[in-house]
């Protein structure tokens, strides 16, 4: 085997920015978002880095093997190579939205994900036990719900989220998945399993670009405490509650010294379930997430 | 009647070659390098009794910036083939002889080892391609263009190459095309040459780059960030001199101005004007050896208190590409009157590419990167853009009725596109932006005006219009829309979050019955609300600039809207670019 | 005990393969990317897990010369371009053809370029006085201003087109590219460092078109020799191209790399087309070939890899090298550039004694040039009638 993998969700606390980035005068800050598909995701990069600083309790040589060693110095001078540079044996791959809250004239919200999202989150979490099979795609417009959904009228079976009014349908499937999610919740969670919805990929698409949440957020003059000229933009966030599934992969340590197996350094990586800090926005109360792998045995290798 | 041969030839590498570049001096000395090796083999073409009729070379103050990289001349003695030769060499070694000029003035820069390589990447650069044949002039003219045309395009679809034999490997390549070897000396980098000319830490150059980079003289070139920010440093020198003067005094103790030339917009901040933009001045004083708190101190002292009363500048610029329409149809049509026509034409492409040197530099506040002929590449302010564009536009149509007069051949047009993006962004980038709108511009129908920018790292906004439809006014009238504050971008967002929600193609009869309403009435739904905080009530869509063709189809609806709500993002645009007073945050919603 | 082993590699997370110009091409760190992997860096992919896999067996830590010796073996075969409805398996018909440089869009139609002989009255002279190259024959090109061309073609479009058939599709644009940004923290101030912004362009393998069908996928589907052997390689996700971007693999049939059944078997002419990059120790010419009188012309004539008889090559299409910069991670340092004649390129032969080429089928997806352990300079076979422009 080259390198094991283990699936995390990411569940998000607080509203989570997860930018491209606040580049050199770009106005507006939007989420990270696959082009083609629109689809949020977390970029595995800035995840590293939060966890790199959440497990710094780790001895000196074992969370450098992990994580590969700090540059000396920072910027350009810093970006040189060094006798003894080795790659961190950690790969922290991206998480990608599988459900997103969306407000629900009942039930205040539902969890609604789609057939894209589901097929995508179940090739990371193949070989788990108890993972659903595929979802259909759904012919039309419409919803598929578990048994005993709180987000829909039980007489009039409709879903009704934000202005859209879709037909929704009772599918086992939909509640075979909540439980699935939910065995990563540090306890018994019954929430999931009556909001999950799916819908189908078109009205997902729809609701990835009108249910996130955008804010117009101003910069102040720290001398003058006003509004800075042209400092004002719109920063979109994904919500709280905001589910994602992503991959850790390793290898072997390659620290010349630190003996370390994939499964090692798996284990360091993930211990138990992890409050994490992403994004610079503590102070707003943004960026609190969950991330926590699935409990159980390590998996088997893929064929 | 006495034959002549007719001899087409062209040099390369073109587009990549310019896009090339990092640095500002970098595409503007390459362009000029391009231009001087065409005018070299120009001249030596010349030399030996050929007669140019593309391009016409006007000596003097009325000469082209540019010389284009296609000649086409007449050969009325001696052979076609000695000529091509002669050309070609001319051009070879004056690439060669410049990148040496420059290897041995820059010894501090250059690895002494690295001769091979370099003589290699000089030597093998240029792409030379010609055809030529006999003809009978001037009735055979028009068939004998032709031919030569077809064979030079045939001939292009192989370009042979060799492996490179003088390459040392462990090398890091080039930082401008990533294949060439560098041919900078390795280790410390300090001082002298190594800052005169902003070379980064990690920045590789070839003997390629090397010439781009050092070939001109430093302060000879505006910098990409002082075209961008002119309009705001005008504004600053106008409104708060002294602060201007303060900053200006600064910068002259540790930096080389640049030379305005005939620029005269230039004089307000003749220095690289990402100084003034929060988070680039410690970077681009430490790249000049300052030490960081120095660095720091100035942005405190000199540039804070600017911005503090100013605001901050608005970062984009325009990279303006035109091309005029249908030349290869209109010099096809006027070869039926012989050479001296198209040398007639010739000279008027020439003097019009002398006049967009004039109507960038001197009107506007923009720079030229290139003009030969109908082919204009330049930067521009972002509030001189779109005049400087229908200015263009207007000398080109006025210059082509005052050449083809009389010829009974329609007058070709110019369309133009200004790419819009960051003023820090790659100037390949750039340039590709510009390349893009330019495309936009000539659409299938040609005569048109594309404004296409690029705000955030993903998301981009364009809108295209033709000349005859009058896309400076429709978008002034947009940008004076927001100014008055009475359509809010809350509502354009809106309307563009419905359309989203309406499918452009209707599956039926039925359907598209069922949609075009939804559509209109969605549209118009959102336009009339009345928005707390907005003054006056609300808008009919003819009120917000958008004349909806109620009888058109759902497409033709969707397509509609659609540039509307573009044209709304990109006069939003406009009007940041445009200074406003402080504390004045209109566009805010 | 060499093996051979067939996959598909799914970049999860997109793929970023830079080119060599590095991090620091402008002022806000905006790297290059390849707009399709090259298949060395598929290769080092390969070497990485093959190291990796070995590590994980032995329980022990490979230092960089024990790595580079082990898996030098690991060679790489042909490389496809896959692109699939999310859910299918891997069949021929997703495989994805880089567009034949003898195709040409002109007002919206697909033309095939013939080769012809020169035209007596124009004479031509290139960047150096060659009069082979003058000789070769040239295509016929159509009146009209040429379009773009997609750079992909479907196994439908290109099968067609090996037999002298035009497609009616203008192909398939490329995966799309996305921007990523990144700032890079000082650790002490945990704040941006100034100036120290990257922008990466990523390519990504999934696509939606057309909007409502359902997404797509594309994937690389390869066929590799392992220096021993290892039915599980390899087991795991690979890091694939810069930043180690994990890329999941899945087992293929050996039928994903046959050849098109309705192959033309014989044809007057041989027309070559390159799947992928090519190596030649004069950088466009083909190996194997010499110049020679031919017919009273300057020309190439020699033999090529598979092929019987002596040939004369008639006619090549060839753009501008794919210049390949790539890093040595035991030296850890940068490999001298190659330059490579680009995926695409056509070229045109005869055999010297007027005879047809037999056994087109053999030349299908077969090795040509050097650098065959990385999967380079594999063929396309196809038919061409040199008389169609030429009498």
């Amino acid at each position: 085997m080259s390198m094991e993998i283990r699936p995390y969700l990411l569940h998000a606390l607080s509203p989570l920015h997860a930018g491209t980035g606040q580049s050199v005068g770009i106005i507006d800050l939007p989420i990270a978002r696959l082009r083609a598909t629109n689809i949020p995701f977390v970029p595995g990069s800035s995840l590293k880095g939060v966890l790199r600083e959440a497990r710094r309790s780790l001895p000196p040589a074992e969370w450098e093997a992990l994580f590969g060693p700090l540059r000396e110095v920072s910027g350009a001078a810093g970006d040189e190579a060094r006798e003894g540079d080795h790659a961190g044996a950690l790969v922290v791959g991206d998480a990608r939205l599988v459900a997103l809250p969306v407000r629900s004239f009942l039930g205040t919200f539902a969890w609604v994900s789609s057939p894209l999202l589901l097929e995508l989150a179940r090739r990371d979490l193949a070989g788990l036990d108890g993972l659903p099979g595929r979802m259909k795609r759904l012919p039309a417009t419409g919803a598929r719900v578990g048994a005993g959904s709180i987000t829909v009228s039980p007489k009039q079976r409709r879903l009704l989220l934000e202005d859209l009014d879709l037909d929704a349908q009772v599918e086992p499937a939909v509640d075979a998945w909540a439980r699935f999610l939910s065995r990563t919740w540090p306890e018994e969670e019954e929430g999931l399993r009556e909001r999950f919805a799916v819908v189908d990929d078109e009205t997902m698409s729809f609701l990835l670009e009108t249910a996130t949440q955008v804010e117009t957020r101003v910069r102040i003059d720290p001398d003058t405490g006003t509004v800075v000229q042209g400092a004002l933009w719109q920063e979109e966030s994904l919500p709280a509650e905001t589910l994602l599934v992503g991959v850790l992969a390793a290898g072997r340590s390659l620290r010349r010294g630190t003996e370390l197996s994939a499964t090692e350094v798996l284990e360091r990586a993930l211990k138990g379930t992890a409050l994490l800090q992403l994004g610079g926005k503590a102070t707003v109360g943004r960026g609190r997430c969950r991330l926590a792998a699935w409990p159980g045995v390590s998996r088997e290798a893929r064929p | 009647m006495s034959t002549a041969h007719l001899l087409l030839m062209s040099l390369g590498p073109v587009q990549d070659f310019i896009a090339q570049a990092r640095r500002t001096r970098d595409l503007w000395f390459g362009s000029h390098v391009l231009s001087e090796l065409s005018l070299e083999a120009a001249r030596t073409a010349q030399k030996l009794q050929a007669e140019l009729i593309f391009p016409a070379l006007v000596e003097g103050e009325e000469a082209a910036p540019s010389v284009p990289n296609k000649l086409l001349v007449l050969v009325r003695q001696g052979d076609p083939r000695e000529v091509a030769r002669a050309a070609r060499e001319a051009a070879r070694t004056r690439l060669r002889d410049w990148g040496m000029e420059v290897w041995y003035k820059h010894p501090q820069l250059v690895d002494a080892g690295a001769l091979g390589t370099a003589q290699e990447q000089l030597g093998t650069l240029l792409e030379f391609h010609a055809a030529w044949c006999s003809f009978s002039p001037p009735d055979e003219y028009r068939n004998a263009l032709s031919f030569v045309e077809a064979a030079l395009a045939e001939r292009k679809r192989l370009r042979p190459f060799a492996p490179w034999k003088h390459q040392r490997g462990g090398r890091h390549k080039s930082s401008l095309d990533g294949a060439r070897e560098s041919v900078l000396v390795e280790g410390r980098r300090e001082g002298g040459d190594w800052s005169r000319f902003r070379i980064g830490r990690r920045e590789e150059l070839d003997a390629i780059g090397l010439l781009k980079r050092t070939g001109g003289k430093p302060g000879q070139f505006i910098p990409v960030p002082t075209i961008g920010l002119a309009a705001y440093t005008a504004l600053a020198k106008e409104t708060k001199a002294p602060a201007m003067e303060r900053l200006r005094r600064e910068c002259s103790r540790f930096l080389t101005p640049v030379q305005p030339g005939k620029r005269e917009w230039v004089r307000d901040f003749p220095f690289d004007a990402q100084l003034l933009l929060p988070g680039r001045w410690s970077t681009y004083l430490e790249e000049q050896e300052l030490e960081r708190e120095v660095a720091e101190r100035f942005g405190q002292d000199f540039v804070r208190p600017l911005l503090a009363t100013l605001g901050e500048p608005f970062p984009y610029v325009a990279c303006l590409m035109a091309d005029g329409d249908k030349m290869g149809e209109t010099l096809q049509t006027l070869a039926s009157h012989g050479p001296t026509a198209h040398q007639s034409l010739s000279r008027t492409l020439s003097g019009f590419a002398s006049e967009a040197r004039r109507i960038i530099e001197e009107q506007h506040r923009g720079v030229l990167v290139y003009a030969g002929g109908d082919d204009v590449v330049g930067f521009v302010c972002l509030p001189d853009a779109l005049g400087c564009a229908a200015e263009l536009s207007r000398a080109f149509s006025a210059a082509m009725k005052r050449g083809l007069e009389g010829r009974g051949v329609k007058e070709p047009t110019l369309s133009v596109g200004l790419g819009v993006g960051h003023v820090l962004e790659s100037l390949g980038d750039l340039l590709d932006l510009g390349r893009r709108a330019e495309q936009l511009a000539k659409g299938e129908d040609r005569n048109g005006f594309a404004l296409l920018a690029r705000l955030r790292s993903s998301r981009e906004h364009a809108w295209r219009l033709r000349w005859s439809d009058g896309p400076v006014k429709a978008i002034e009238d947009t940008v004076t829309l927001r100014e008055k504050g009475t359509l809010p971008m809350t509502k354009v967002r809106e309307v563009y979050t419905a359309l989203r929600r309406i499918p452009r193609h209707a599956v039926s009869p039925q359907d598209e019955a069922r949609w075009r309403p939804v559509l209109l009435g969605e549209v118009q739904r959102v336009l009339a609300r009345v928005e707390a905080g907005t003054p006056g009530a609300g808008l009919t869509p003819q009120q917000a600039g958008l004349d909806l063709k109620e009888d058109g189809t759902l497409e033709e609806l969707h397509t509609q809207v659609e540039a509307w709500a573009e044209r709304v993002f990109l006069a939003e645009m406009l009007s940041r670019a445009t200074l406003r007073s402080r504390g004045d945050t209109r566009g805010a919603a | 005990m060499s093996t051979t082993a067939r996959f598909a590699l799914l970049p999860r997370d997109g793929l970023f393969c830079k080119d060599g110009r590095g991090w620091y091409t402008s002022d806000v760190g905006r790297s290059h990317s390849h707009p399709w992997p090259p298949p060395s860096t598929i290769r080092g992919a390969l070497r990485a897990a093959w190291g990796q896999s070995l590590m994980a067996r032995s329980s022990r830590t490979l230092s960089p010369a024990q790595w580079e010796r082990e898996t030098q073996d690991v060679a790489l075969g042909p490389v496809l371009a896959l692109l699939r409805p999310l859910g299918e398996d891997f069949a021929p018909e997703h495989r994805m053809w880089p567009v034949p440089a003898d195709a040409l869009a002109v007002d919206g139609r697909l033309q095939r370029l013939l080769p012809r002989r020169p035209t007596r009255g124009v004479a031509t002279l290139g960047t150096e006085d060659d009069a082979a190259l003058e000789a070769l024959w040239r295509p016929v090109l159509p009146p009209g201003k040429p379009r773009s061309l997609q750079p992909f073609w479907t196994e439908d479009a290109l099968s067609g087109w090996l037999r002298g058939e035009t497609p009616k599709s203008r192909g398939q644009s490329g995966p799309p590219f996305r921007v990523d940004v990144r700032v890079t923290l000082n650790i002490d101030t945990q704040t941006a460092e100034p100036g120290m912004l990257y922008q990466t362009p990523i390519l990504e393998m999934l696509c939606r078109e057309p909007l409502g069908t359902g997404a797509r996928e594309w994937a690389l589907g390869l066929e590799c020799t392992l220096p021993a052997d290892a039915p599980d390689f390899p087991g795991g996700p690979l890091g694939l191209g810069g930043k180690r971007r994990l890329t999941l693999a899945e087992r293929v049939t050996p039928a994903l790399f046959a050849a098109p059944r309705g192959l033309p078997e014989r044809s007057p002419g041989l027309r070559l087309i390159l799947a992928t990059p090519a190596q030649f120790q004069r950088g466009w010419l083909p190996d194997g070939l010499e110049r020679a009188e031919y017919q009273g012309d300057p020309a190439w004539v020699g033999t090529l890899p598979g092929v019987e008889g002596q040939v004369v090559l008639r006619a090549a299409l060839v753009n501008r090298p794919l210049e390949l910069s790539t890093w040595d991670m035991v030296q850890r340092r940068a490999r001298a550039t190659r330059r490579l004649v680009p995926a695409g390129s056509v070229y045109f032969f005869e055999r010297v004694d007027g005879r047809p080429f037999t056994a087109l089928s053999t030349l299908w997806l077969a090795p040509w040039g050097n650098g065959r352990e990385e999967g380079l300079g594999r063929v396309l076979p196809g038919h061409w009638n040199p008389e169609e422009m030429n009498t």
